[in-house]
């Protein structure tokens, strides 16, 4: 390590004029007018950089994730957990029987809508949410971040806990609120019994609770497009959604992509908020993948399925990871 | 497409300052400004008055948008709970330690997957995205035992390292897509200035960084300060817990006690907005430095 | 026989007691005296522990502490919500506790997964008159795993004011047809009010609408001695079913589909003349913060009548102490969960409104007026199937959701009919 490491500072000190190995280029054009010990160092250095993140993460997850897929062939339970029994193999069996139960395809489409819509509705909010940052007073954007902080500062049972107040067929405001208009009584009315508003309720807490996050990464992307070329593009002719289109956007690409790729990833994995708002034992209308891996595994005592529904779950998601590789790509390996 | 846009030291900006809108303009999107807080706010305001109010308002057939009075007896109730100091400090110290080792180590990989091109970097990318697909919670049981092997079990280092983990992905992606916005002919002009690489790379590319770092390290921080299932389960001692896991005094079979939870969760809430509202101005300042430098 | 017996409670009752000779006790630490033991006893006690009777913890700490100064009792409280992760997690590793608390629907899943260590059953005070609903929540195949700890039986709790002024008497009526008589009283002397309900029995509490197809004579699920069968589609538990959803369609005018989550809530508001709650529950409607100081003398308790002129047979809850079987001071740990639930202390619990876990002490109960309807629903008190997969069928809130499909319009023979065949996918699957 330590040799290494001098290895690593050693052309460092020579005040080398070339840069070592930037993406732009090559790496076989640029590393031919390369001394070979510097070719060395410039390979052995982005390892380095790389390596403690390596460690950690290796160190933490690098089991469990291995033994989540080897639980979705066997067929663990509490027993085997706790006695050490070693869990039978079962082979693909778990996964025929969730890809054969129309519970699960019924809660996958369930889970895809739902994602759709909070994905969506987020990344629009916090997009609209950024731009206004930029174009507000200093004193109104400072009390705009800290509300937000704010919200994001909420802790996930307190911000249920408020929604499911806000919403409750009782004592809720939103009834209150809503049966003093003139015509409309909504004493008593129960938002969750039909599962489209309940969940459009959730989706409205996943949303108003996501959108900080987005806003403020965008809003942080938004400052390092530079002002000049905003202007020129306006000198040019450029009408505001045009500047916004292609001089304003292509800047903000990667952080905009990165934002709602995870905002799918977590999205799909909603738990806590249907749990709280559902009282702890949220009906069958109300089960999304996340959820419905949980219950399974902690409540119906089958880790095996659980894992196996998580596995399923990262396969889906793939496809939308695919997506977002192929543009991370493009981007960062400027041809 | 993107390379159109990159040009020279331009590029450092102001985040304190808007630039295109001329001042006339600006009412109106001040009163936007003022409609979108109240409405994200709303929520927030119903926490903190149902804090403030007495506790046989709160779940009541008349509400009122502010309380009759205000007492202040639902913060004495929950600061009264047994531990409230023993885990703050857990908080603090579990929450300090995990964003400096993600931010810190995930700044150092996202500017080798931003800036060199190695063997393994495309797998590398695609590990980092696939850790984040999977649902945490499916992990808990494994994630227990490795800790269990380890020793971290009733351990700070046990969380802070789950914590790190799980939040270094996101360091690592959102920081390069920083890194990749900042040209590196500005690096380059640096250390034809006689600047080391390192050099460069803390006068010119950290300042610009500023923005994406102070965004990922409150997405660290709201993440350790707010998660509690692998801090319930991994800590055992009552006076080891964390303030999440605190707050979950405030529900239980008898009654959940709303008021004194409304209180419990602005205390918790509290050091994190001064947190961001103290990093803003040092952002603002940061970048006003980079600029100057680069 | 009897004599052994006598002879055993009088020596649990001296180690309880008294600091115990080792010499006495045939286990593997015989040769060690009491005052040189060492190790550590981890307990995982739920936060009612904590936060509503503080007392018995330091009770039993003094009491263990003067028998084994040299052995260290760590007291670590759980909550609810998320305590069967934390428990799963740790039964898994090196770290588990030696003594927890579970909720007696749970205990199945634990014994019949073998994380649970047997217990004498005479080494514990009073247990030859423990409750029996609640020993057999810790019995299997004749063996004992674990020793009740408190029980719960629900009651009406009314508001004795609305009576007076609707009925002239502020006496609870004996029978359902007087209370329901009482109720239309009621009812019509507050109908200015639309949402107060003369009697509030939420559509999704259960608990409740099982005690009223116990009352017709059915039941959830049947055994055969080896297989569990679900039951509610039998003729008396539909009707036991009808009847409850009549009284909540006729008497609660706040939304009937909600749990009995706040039910304590409604009560404090004035919003309900009576509620059918767990005993303890008449305190937290006038205990502030969330109760109501006011109705300080106007709620009272008392039995529930059900229908065919009896009372209406209540679940009986509550709580029991297991020693895990991972455990390395199973000993000490038995002896923990003996000192903590002796007689003392369970007399302590009825200080609280709580029920003690043995008939014995149970019965000082049934004079005093406060705590008397609860005392008195615990012969009676029915309890869910203790079948390997009752845990999640519970958590799954499979009953729930039937009752919740019957108040929007599905009729109670198709409802049952689809909970019984779900029970039936799971009931015999240990969870």
């Amino acid at each position: 390590m330590s040799a290494a490491d001098t290895h690593a500072t050693e052309p460092v000190t020579g005040g080398r004029p070339q840069l070592p190995s930037p993406l732009t280029t090559r790496p076989a054009a640029k590393r031919t007018g390369r001394a070979a010990g510097r070719s060395r160092q410039s390979r052995s250095l982005p390892y380095l950089l790389i390596a403690p993140a390596l460690v950690v993460m290796i160190g933490v997850l690098g089991y469990p994730l291995v033994d989540t897929i080897v639980l979705s062939f066997q067929d663990e339970r509490r027993n085997n957990l706790w006695n050490g029994v070693a869990a039978p193999w079962v082979g693909f069996d778990q996964y025929t029987s969730i890809l054969g139960d129309s519970e699960f395809w019924t809660v996958v489409v369930r889970t895809v809508v739902f994602v759709i819509v909070c994905v969506v509705g987020t990344m629009a909010a916090g997009l609209l949410i950024a731009l206004l940052m930029q174009r507000v007073s200093n004193w109104v954007r400072v009390t705009m971040s800290s509300v937000m902080i704010a919200v994001w500062a909420m802790p996930l049972l307190v911000a249920t806990s408020v929604f499911k107040f806000m919403f409750d067929s009782d004592y809720g405001l939103v009834n209150q609120l809503l049966t003093r208009l003139p015509g409309v009584d909504y004493t008593r009315h129960n938002w969750f019994l039909n599962p489209t508003t309940g969940m459009g309720i959730i989706a409205l807490l996943v949303i108003w609770g996501a959108i900080p996050f987005i806003a403020i990464s965008l809003h942080a992307a938004l400052t390092q497009v530079p002002k000049e070329l905003e202007e020129a593009a306006r000198i040019d002719g450029a009408k505001g959604f045009g500047i916004f289109r292609y001089v304003t956007f292509p800047i903000i690409k990667p952080v905009f992509i990165m934002t709602s790729t995870l905002s799918v990833i977590w999205d799909f994995g909603v738990l806590g908020q249907i749990l709280l708002m559902r009282n702890g034992q949220p009906e069958q209308d109300y089960q999304l993948l996340g959820l419905y891996s949980y219950t399974q595994a902690f409540t119906v005592n089958s880790f095996s399925r659980g894992a196996a529904i998580s596995v399923v779950t990262v396969l889906l998601l793939s496809g939308i990871a695919v997506y977002y590789l192929r543009q991370l790509l493009k981007i960062g390996e400027v041809e | 497409m993107s390379t159109a846009v990159k040009s020279g030291p331009a590029a450092t900006d102001s985040a304190g300052v808007t630039y295109r809108t001329p001042k006339k303009n600006r009412s109106g999107w001040n009163v936007l400004g003022i409609v979108v807080t109240v409405l994200m706010g709303f929520p927030v305001y119903w926490m903190i008055i149902t804090a403030l109010r007495p506790s046989q308002e709160i779940l009541s057939y008349h509400q009122k948008l502010y309380p009759s009075s205000v007492t202040f007896s639902q913060f004495k109730r929950a600061m009264d709970m047994p531990n409230f100091w023993d885990n703050v400090k857990s908080s603090v110290i579990i929450s300090a330690f995990s964003v400096v080792i993600a931010i810190g180590i995930g700044l150092l990989a996202a500017y080798a997957i931003g800036r060199f091109k190695f063997w393994g970097r495309r797998g590398l990318i695609i590990a980092l995205l696939v850790i984040q697909l999977i649902p945490a919670t499916s992990m808990l049981i494994p994630i227990y035992i490795q800790l269990n092997k380890m020793g971290g079990l009733n351990e700070y280092w046990g969380v802070i390292v789950v914590y790190a983990a799980s939040t270094l992905p996101f360091a690592v992606w959102m920081l390069r897509g920083f890194i990749v916005n900042i040209p590196k002919e500005l690096e380059e002009s640096a250390m034809v200035d006689g600047c080391s690489q390192m050099t460069a790379f803390r006068r010119v590319v950290l300042p610009l960084l500023a923005p994406g770092l102070v965004a990922a390290s409150i997405y660290a921080l709201m993440t350790a300060w707010n998660e509690y299932l692998f801090a319930y389960v991994i800590l055992q001692d009552n006076d080891k817990y964390t303030l999440s896991i605190w707050l979950l005094k405030f529900t239980g079979q008898r009654g959940t006690d709303y008021g004194a939870l409304m209180a419990g969760s602005i205390l918790i809430a509290l050091p994190v907005v001064i947190f961001f509202l103290f990093v803003q101005r040092k952002v603002a300042s940061g970048l006003t430095a980079g600029a100057v430098k680069g | 026989m009897k004599r052994k017996l006598i002879a055993a409670i009088g020596v649990a009752t001296m180690i309880a007691g008294i600091a115990a000779c080792g010499s006495d006790k045939k286990d593997d630490k015989a040769a060690e005296k009491p005052a040189d033991q060492t190790g550590t006893v981890t307990v995982w006690l739920m936060a009612e522990a904590q936060t509503a009777w503080p007392e018995l913890v330091q009770n039993t700490t003094a009491q263990f502490k003067a028998k084994y100064p040299k052995v260290n009792v760590k007291i670590q409280y759980q909550q609810w919500s998320d305590k069967v992760q934390k428990l799963d997690a740790a039964l898994s590793g090196s770290s588990a506790p030696d003594v927890v608390e579970l909720g007696n629907t749970e205990t199945q899943t634990y014994i019949l997964n073998g994380a649970l260590a047997e217990l004498d059953k005479k080494s514990f005070q009073n247990s030859d008159t423990w409750i029996k609903g609640l020993e057999d929540t810790c019995t299997y195949q004749g063996k004992l795993y674990c020793a009740p700890y408190y029980a719960g039986a629900r009651v009406a709790i009314y508001n004795t004011a609305d009576f007076k002024a609707g009925t002239g008497s502020d006496a609870f009526p004996a029978t359902e047809d007087e209370l329901t008589a009482a109720l239309d009283k009621i009812e019509a002397k507050k109908g200015g009010d639309k949402t107060y309900s003369p009697l509030y029995l939420p559509g999704q509490y259960w608990y409740a609408a099982m005690s009223y197809v116990k009352a017709y004579g059915g039941q959830i699920a049947k055994t055969d001695g080896t297989k569990w069968t679900g039951d509610l589609e039998s003729p008396q538990a539909q009707q036991g079913i009808q009847h409850f959803i009549d009284l909540v369609k006729k008497y609660n005018h706040g939304d009937q589909t909600k749990d009995e989550a706040d039910h304590a809530n409604v009560m404090a508001h004035q919003k309900a003349g009576v509620i059918y709650g767990n005993g303890w529950e008449a305190g937290s409607v006038i205990t502030p913060p969330n109760g109501n100081a006011k109705l300080k003398d106007v709620i009272k308790t008392a039995t529930m009548p059900g229908p065919n002129g009896k009372a209406l047979p209540s679940f009986i809850g509550g709580s029991d102490l297991a020693v895990v079987n991972k455990s390395k001071v199973k000993d000490l740990a038995k002896e923990w969960i003996a000192d903590f639930t002796d007689e003392k202390n369970e007399a302590a619990l009825v200080t609280k409104q709580t029920l003690p876990n043995n008939t014995k002490q149970l019965e000082p109960m049934k004079a005093d007026p406060a705590t008397a309807a609860a005392a008195n629903a615990v012969p009676d008190a029915w309890f869910t199937p203790i079948a390997p997969g009752w845990a999640a069928i519970e958590k799954q809130g499979i009953l729930k959701t039937m009752l919740l499909d019957i108040l929007k319009g599905k009729s109670v023979a198709d409802a049952t009919k689809a909970a019984d065949d779900k029970i039936n996918s799971l009931i015999n699957t240990a969870s």
